[in-house]
């Protein structure tokens, strides 16, 4: 088989499975997020809130998963080194490859390593009871 | 006579103008299961013993402190403990429940309770521990306040950990709503017990024990205690909510629903809230939680200010003092309404009392009702919304029953009564209601109008279904089904303040456990429907007392036209008023089998009561 396309397949399955094993490794990926928001009248129960990312934490053990990436982007390079034209090019392809595969595989990985920290403003908290303790209201004649 | 688990089977009976103390057993087991202890216990002491025409501030009222068979036995929040009096604010039979430590040291001194009668001739206080009692000299504690008091008597008697229900000078004076402390941190706040208290010249009780509680079946109220607990622990409301923020959480959680009290009850909402929030209090003036004994929610709070215009430190302010001495009264510095609650918590007054009757006060001047010359005690402080110096200067004046002070010292009722404006005084049977304005929860609004110890959120406190949604979503401003769910309420407190177990545990579960507690403690299996029935029973009883004393009836089950026809001037539920209250109340007399506020001879027998009618 042509090294091409070996490094290919090289690059997609080590790519899927470098994002994967995250799933594996310990620790979780934390995002904290600020829900802001306000009640938008006096005597209503309408209200905006937006959320916001405050900050984010990468568990160490994700090196791991980097490692093998660069690993898998190295393998693709020595099956390409007796390639003599568009080298450059078929390297850069696998690359875009592997890092693509990499991201969908971890993304399967953060189904169960994604963890999301809540907070909210004072002003939204506000607006949120508002919301919640006039839901049931219907009506006064 | 043998007496099931929970009871020591042994009361006090005090007689200060004899100076005799003897001690009674309890009635039997049929009576104690018909009535369990604590407030239904209290109830039927009252019907045997208590002429109900009596001055409450006479010779011939009693009180009656009593736990529940629940007390100290560690079941969750079982430290509570009830005082009884016929009181001089409402002249209904009038029942208070406190926490702290009181309750469970009383239990824990061998009794179930105490009975208080006559009327000394010289100031005392009471010393209770390991299964004896005394009546000492209380001289040097006259006049003093709730903390010097309780400080002096641990002094006196050389231990710290004694806890002391003390009066403060509020109550020696027979303001009408005089709270009696315990340990100068929770209250038995409403109804004036505080004034009975100082009409006896009974300036304190103090007790301590250690004796356990007896307890048979072990295994069996153990397993109920655990299993209890950890229906508590995965409960959001309780454990975070009112642990993290107190029950101070409620004032944006009422502020955003549009039924907080903001000037006298005009506005349900005010911008400002926030400043008197439990998140504001956790960030600011916080220094601790703690608990009361027994309890796991842990809700108390201990503030301290050092800013030398407010300085001061105590338990609270409390959602409901937030609200009455805050925004009712149109202030929103935090710092001002933990001074006055402070000041309250230390000369002896119920905060609540306090704040509506210095509410409408500000609102009558407001109006020009009042006289600059009315006025001399407070100086020349207007008291106007907002003038955080007035309300001290009438605290003190309420205190000392000085000028202006000796009217407020009577209350809101009666101070509407002398304006001639008991249309817009928010009161039922002569009390003033709580931080919740009826008019946003028409479910409450039923409640505040049957309850039987005069305007009270606690009769049966139906914002946890209304408003926060707890066992069912009702729609509150809807007739449909108030009167039902208000009986259910009230007679379900009935049997929780005579277990005697903590409002906010029926947050987490009502029926079955807190029959199954009782089951397994007292080996009695009663069903639900018993228990409930018993609750009837109670709030029955207390209506026959207050027929009698009174002639409560439908007249008394109502609220101020004020509320009725004015609405809610701002915030979410502008425009708002209470509509078809009169349906509601008829559909909450047809599950009562009441008649206009009376209850048939056929209800009496049901409930073994027709002795007393």
């Amino acid at each position: 088989m042509a090294s091409e396309v070996i490094s290919l397949l090289i690059a997609i399955a080590g790519g899927f499975v470098s994002g994967f094993i995250f799933r594996v490794l310990p620790g979780k990926i934390r995002l904290r997020i600020l829900l802001d928001g306000k009640s938008l009248s006096e005597t209503s129960k309408e209200a905006e809130f937006k959320t916001k990312i405050v900050g984010i934490s990468i568990p160490a053990s994700i090196i791991v998963s980097i490692i093998f990436l660069i690993a898998t982007i190295y393998g693709t390079w020595i099956y390409l080194s007796n390639l003599t034209v568009f080298k450059g090019y078929i390297f850069l392809i696998n690359t875009i490859v592997a890092i693509s595969l990499f991201a969908v595989g971890l993304s399967f990985s953060l189904l169960n390593k994604l963890t999301l920290d809540f907070d909210i403003t004072k002003e939204a908290y506000k607006a949120f009871i508002r919301k919640v303790t006039l839901a049931t209201i219907r009506r006064q004649e | 006579m043998e007496y099931p688990s929970g009871y020591w089977g042994k009361i006090l009976r005090v007689n200060l103008t004899e100076r005799k103390i003897i001690t009674e057993p309890l009635p039997g087991q049929e009576v104690l299961r018909m009535w369990i202890g604590g407030r239904g216990l209290g109830v039927r002491y009252f019907l045997e013993e208590v002429n109900p025409k009596i001055d409450p501030l006479g010779n011939e009222n009693k009180i009656i402190i009593l736990t529940g068979p629940l007390t100290a036995t560690s079941y969750p929040t079982s430290g509570r403990c009830v005082s009884l009096t016929k009181s001089p604010l409402t002249e209904t039979i009038h029942d208070s429940n406190f926490g702290g430590q009181f309750g469970a040291q009383l239990k824990q001194s061998g009794f179930d309770g105490l009975i208080i009668e006559g009327v000394s001739e010289e100031p005392v206080y009471l010393w209770i521990h390991d299964g004896e009692a005394e009546i000492r000299k209380a001289g040097e504690l006259w006049g003093r306040d709730t903390r010097e008091t309780t400080e002096m008597i641990r002094k006196e008697l050389g231990d710290k950990k004694i806890s002391v229900l003390a009066i403060g000078p509020a109550g020696e004076n027979k303001v009408r709503y005089a709270s009696v402390m315990v340990d100068y941190s929770r209250a038995a706040g409403r109804g004036g017990h505080g004034a009975v208290f100082g009409a006896k010249k009974l300036k304190a009780i103090a007790v301590k024990g250690n004796l356990r509680v007896p307890i048979r079946e072990k295994e069996r109220f153990y397993d109920i205690i655990k299993n209890h607990m950890s229906i508590i622990r995965e409960n959001y409301l309780v454990p975070l909510m009112l642990n993290e923020f107190g029950t101070a959480m409620g004032v944006n959680f009422i502020n955003e629903s549009g039924f907080f009290p903001v000037m006298n009850f005009k506005h349900g909402y005010h911008e400002l809230a926030d400043n008197l929030s439990g998140e504001t209090i956790a960030a600011t003036i916080l220094t601790k939680k703690y608990a009361c004994a027994f309890c796991p929610i842990q809700c108390a709070r201990y503030t301290k200010i050092d800013d030398p215009e407010y300085a001061g430190q105590g338990s609270g302010p409390e959602y409901e003092t937030l609200g009455m001495l805050g925004a009712n009264l149109g202030i929103f510095n935090l710092k001002a309404v933990a001074k006055a609650n402070y000041m309250a918590n230390e000369l002896g007054l119920d905060t609540i009392e306090l704040g509506a009757t210095i509410g409408l006060f500000m609102d009558l001047y407001g109006q020009g009702k009042i006289k600059k010359s009315d006025l001399k005690e407070i100086g020349e402080i207007e008291p106007r919304f907002g003038n955080e110096e007035a309300l001290f200067k009438l605290i003190e004046a309420i205190t000392y029953r000085k000028g202006i002070g000796n009217l407020l010292a009577e209350g809101t009722y009666r101070v509407a009564e002398k304006y001639n404006v008991l249309d817009i005084a928010p009161t039922v049977r002569k009390q003033a209601w709580a931080a919740y304005d009826p008019r946003g929860a028409y479910g409450q609004a039923l409640s505040y109008a049957t309850s039987n110890r005069g305007g009270c959120h606690l009769r049966g406190y139906v914002i946890k279904r209304e408003v926060f949604g707890i066992y069912e979503v009702v729609d509150r401003l809807d007739i449909e089904g108030k009167g039902k769910m208000v009986v259910y309420a009230q007679n379900l407190k009935a049997t929780v303040d005579s277990l005697i177990v903590c409002e906010f545990l029926t947050f987490v579960y009502e029926l079955p456990q807190l029959a199954d507690a009782l089951s397994a403690l007292t080996g009695w299996d009663i069903s639900p429907e018993e228990f409930l029935k018993i609750g009837e029973r109670i709030y029955n009883a207390e209506r026959l007392f207050n027929i009698k004393s009174f002639g409560d009836g439908r007249e008394w089950d109502s609220i101020p036209r004020k509320f009725l026809e004015q609405p809610i001037e701002r915030g979410p539920l502008k425009g708002v008023t209470i509509k078809g209250f009169e349906k509601m109340l008829e559909d909450y007399y047809k599950e009562r089998g009441w008649i206009d506020g009376r209850p048939t001879i056929q209800k009496l027998k049901e409930l073994s009561l027709e002795k007393y009618q």
